[in-house]
């Protein structure tokens, strides 16, 4: 009888609440279907609005670099996807029209369905990454990236994706004319940038958090271009406390593939650091928390680093002094000089502080003429501090010079000048940029009024 | 006076019940929360004229859905798969009615077979679905009599300007795509006969069919390495390649089923092994002494049969050893090997006279104790019977059709298939 009882309660109960209004209508204005019905056409104006022209930062795995895509969306349905990484068209700049729908799916969806050239190399199963055969072999899976994108969160210049089968997040920003006006000149451009931001010759930079502490990044023992970072505590090690994020480069800076959360210091929101702004003296600083920041190596630590070779610059204002008087001797005497009653009639060329790898040492390396006329007069370095060096040169080393510096150093006082009041005292470093250190104003520090600008060749890192 | 409580407490039951239901049904269904969907294309669009062309031959026609555009969701989501091309999707939708849709419409004198039968959505994927694991490629699913899904359509993009090529890989793997596929809508709607159910019973190996040879199972009665696989895609492989084959690759097929095949190499290993058909011993004859050990394998392509019946061997045996190097031509403009031997220029030993030398080749004993050319030609009248009765078709003539349009396929043809669709600059 009881339970007959409570059946009857339990039935009533059940068909008073399956009778109540619903919730959904409290909290929504419409139903779910024209909601999403909405969404994919309030998304599609999104994308096609003030000139439909979007850059994408993609991640197709956590195993590789982000790629840089601009995407020009059209109302006919095409859109235009422009792109120059290493996995796509050998490296070189391409672009190429396919088609793009916004989508009612697991949401609303951003899809590119059609083959598109520059993009779809990701989802190619048949792409065999790693060796053949073995386990590394990507065969049957290739690059695993998405071509469908979950739409999380939008606004008017910024898009938040997930792809929907890897689940990583991709940003997508509007991109103006103004930073590029063509695809291949904005391509053109974060070459620049990254060559101006990174120097591929440097592989150790700072990251320093809201609290200071430091981390040594780098490309994971490599050069950072490659983006696919690396991070150990200053005094740690790598093997012993490293950490891995692969990351994506654009104009604007370097974005994390995913937050920096090992760094366990968080902004006010939770966050861990994920974006970094490329500030006007070429550090990175943190977008999340403003405190973070990524920063080259001191100056005399670049200066260390092998294989750089720092032309003297000769121009008005970036050399000054005793340098600027005895770099003119030495354009005149190279010219003037007589040597077997006639005169050597060089001409000047260049004269760098260059390290030669073969004798692991500096060098005072000039060129005369063309063809095949350089000559190399050696000198050691001494790191003071993180801004100061001194040289010295000993004429009885085993090798002083080779055999064309020493018969400049031989024939042109000049040039023994030089080398004296190169290694007369401690010279001071700096410069305007902190990540690249390039160039550098190298100032004698008793003398200040001796200096000279000393800088690289990004272009040809 | 329980009793009667108990009648009570039932009846307020029902009446709670009813309550409940009346009160629910007060306020209706109200008007559907779907929003509304038209299916007009929008002539701005600038797929305009494709879209045009696919609703007006298939979707008003066949009542099918060709998609081109990849969504993933309808696929099988373990797969990492990459959109088709546009360019390819409009010469698969052109070709495929051509070859396939006409085909039927022409055999049967309506459209209304394919319309009833035919699959309701035609989709495309640029690429292969690969398992990394096993390293098999698919290119075509059918699913539930429903849907048809045809892979690899990027591949097309590299024959487009050659048509003759482009016909032979459209025919070889796309065509015979659709025709095993719609064979599988077929035998779900009507069972596949008894009698081939039994044909090759207990020769069905679904782990390892990849790794078989096909002369081999083509002397175990199966068509392809694939039809090995499984009773229903014995049956849809059969109809597809016989639809789909020429009269040439028939007559090859037959003959391999006819010959016995061995390898001498590791049948577990997982790279192909080469099976072979004719064998010779070493020292050219065959005496007692001449245990199987002795025996040296012949890749059958290398063999050649006289008009007297007799066989002669490319570039083989010469004083105990085997040969494969080409013959190179003398300056005296006659051909020979690295031994000075007089061959012609496909590197077959010539006598004195500039004839081939005879050789003394064994043929493989076919000890799989199955007659291969016998089940597969009964496969086939099994398959024709069953379209006959089942379908009121005649397969031979539908494989005359395709044949004829294979055959007859040129540039100007593709030209003139591919000039119903044109898209905006």
């Amino acid at each position: 009888m009881k339970k007959l009882f409570y059946i009857s309660a339990l039935i009533l109960t059940l068909s008073l609440t399956a009778c109540a209004p619903s919730e959904v209508d409290d909290l929504f204005d419409e139903n779910p279907a024209a909601r999403m019905d909405n969404a994919v056409k309030n998304y599609t104006e999104l994308f096609l609005s003030d000139g439909g022209r979007w850059l994408m930062e993609y991640f197709c795995s956590a195993g590789e670099p982000g790629y840089n895509y601009i995407m020009t969306f059209h109302k006919d349905g095409t859109v235009d996807i422009s792109t120059k990484n290493s996995e796509v068209n050998g490296g070189a700049f391409i672009t190429d029209k396919s088609l793009w729908e916004v989508v009612s799916d697991y949401g609303p969806v951003l899809s590119f369905n059609t083959y598109n050239r520059a993009f779809h190399v990701f989802s190619n199963p048949e792409i065999e990454l790693g060796t053949a055969g073995s386990s590394s072999s990507t065969y049957g899976v290739g690059h695993e990236g998405d071509y469908e994108f979950v739409i999380i969160h939008a606004e008017h210049d910024k898009v938040k994706l997930r792809g929907k089968k890897t689940g990583i997040t991709i940003m997508m920003s509007r991109l103006s004319s103004e930073v590029a006006p063509t695809d291949e000149d904005y391509f053109t451009l974060l070459t620049s940038v990254l060559n101006a931001t990174f120097n591929n010759r440097v592989n150790d930079y700072v990251l320093t958090t809201a609290s200071g502490k430091r981390y040594i990044c780098n490309g994971d023992g490599g050069p950072i271009n490659s983006m696919f970072w690396s991070f150990y505590p200053e005094g740690g090690s790598l093997l012993d406390n490293g950490e891995y994020m692969n990351a994506i480069f654009t104009v604007n800076g370097v974005h994390f593939m995913e937050p920096l959360s090992f760094l366990t210091e968080y902004d006010e929101n939770d966050v861990a650091a994920q974006s970094f702004e490329i500030q006007p003296d070429g550090t990175l600083l943190c977008t999340e928390d403003g405190l973070t920041t990524i920063k080259g190596p001191s100056f005399a630590d670049v200066f260390h680093q092998k294989q750089i070779g720092w032309t003297l610059s000769k121009e008005e204002g970036k050399i000054s002094g005793d340098f600027l008087t005895i770099f003119n001797q030495i354009v005149d005497e190279a010219k003037n000089t007589k040597v077997n009653n006639k005169p050597l009639n060089y001409k000047f060329q260049w004269l760098q502080l260059g390290y030669d790898t073969n004798k692991a040492k500096y060098r005072l390396y000039f060129r005369f003429n063309t063809g095949n006329n350089y000559g190399s007069i050696y000198v050691n370095h001494e790191i003071v501090d993180d801004h100061t060096i001194k040289f010295s040169f000993d004429p009885n080393a085993e090798v002083p010079y080779d055999n064309n510096g020493g018969k400049i150093y031989g024939w042109l006082p000049s040039m023994r000048a030089m080398v004296e009041l190169l290694c007369t005292g401690e010279y001071e470093l700096s410069s305007n940029n902190f990540m690249v250190s390039n160039p550098l104003l190298m100032k004698s520090k008793s003398n200040p009024n001796n200096f000279v600008e000393i800088k690289f060749d990004t272009a040809s890192l | 006076m329980k009793k009667y409580f108990k009648y009570l407490s039932a009846l307020a039951l029902v009446a709670v019940a009813a309550m409940s239901l009346s009160s629910c049904s007060e306020k209706g269904l109200g008007e559907t929360i779907f929003p509304d969907v038209t299916d007009e294309l929008d002539p701005n669009s600038y797929t305009y004229n494709f879209d045009k062309w696919l609703k007006e031959n298939y979707l008003d026609v066949y009542n099918l859905e060709f998609q081109y555009r990849l969504k993933d969701n309808e696929t099988n989501m373990n797969y990492n798969l990459e959109p088709a091309t546009l360019r390819n999707s409009i010469d698969l939708a052109v070709l495929a009615k051509y070859m396939w849709f006409d085909v039927y419409e022409e055999v049967t004198g309506s459209k209304e077979f394919l319309k009833m039968y035919g699959p309701r959505i035609l989709m495309l994927v640029g690429s292969p679905a690969i398992n990394p694991r096993s390293r098999t490629i698919e290119v075509g699913l059918a699913e539930g009599g429903i849907k048809v899904t045809l892979l690899n359509v990027n591949r097309l993009g590299n024959y487009v300007n050659n048509p003759q090529q482009l016909v032979n890989v459209l025919n070889d793997e796309y065509f015979h795509t659709m025709h095993h596929e719609f064979a599988h809508i077929l035998h779900q709607t009507r069972s596949i006969p008894t009698e081939f159910r039994i044909l090759s019973a207990g020769h069905y190996d679904g782990m390892n069919w990849e790794k078989k040879n096909s002369q081999m199972v083509h002397s175990l009665g199966f068509v392809t390495t694939y039809a090995s696989s499984a009773l229903r895609e014995d049956f849809a492989e059969t109809i597809a390649c016989y639809i789909t084959y020429s009269d040439a690759q028939w007559a090859a097929i037959m003959d391999e089923a006819a010959r016995g095949w061995a390898t001498d190499r590791d049948e577990e290993s997982d790279s192909w092994i080469p099976y072979y058909c004719y064998y010779y011993y070493p020292n050219n004859t065959a005496t007692d002494d001449n245990g199987e050990s002795t025996l040296t394998y012949l890749d059958r392509n290398r063999v050649e049969t006289l008009e007297d019946g007799t066989l002669v061997y490319r570039n083989m045996y010469q004083r105990g050893r085997l040969q494969n190097n080409k013959p190179t031509l003398g300056e005296d403009g006659n051909w020979y090997d690295l031994d000075g031997n007089l061959t012609d220029s496909q590197g077959y030993l010539l006598d004195k006279n500039g004839n081939r030398i005879p050789i003394y080749v064994y043929a493989v004993e076919d000890d799989d104790n199955v007659s291969g050319k016998d089940i597969l030609e009964t496969k086939i009248q099994l398959c024709k019977d069953w379209f006959r009765d089942e379908w009121g078709i005649d397969l031979e003539q539908l494989r005359n059709v395709v044949q004829a349009r294979i055959q007859s396929f040129d540039a100007a043809k593709l030209e003139e298939l591919r000039s119903q669709i044109t898209l905006p600059e």
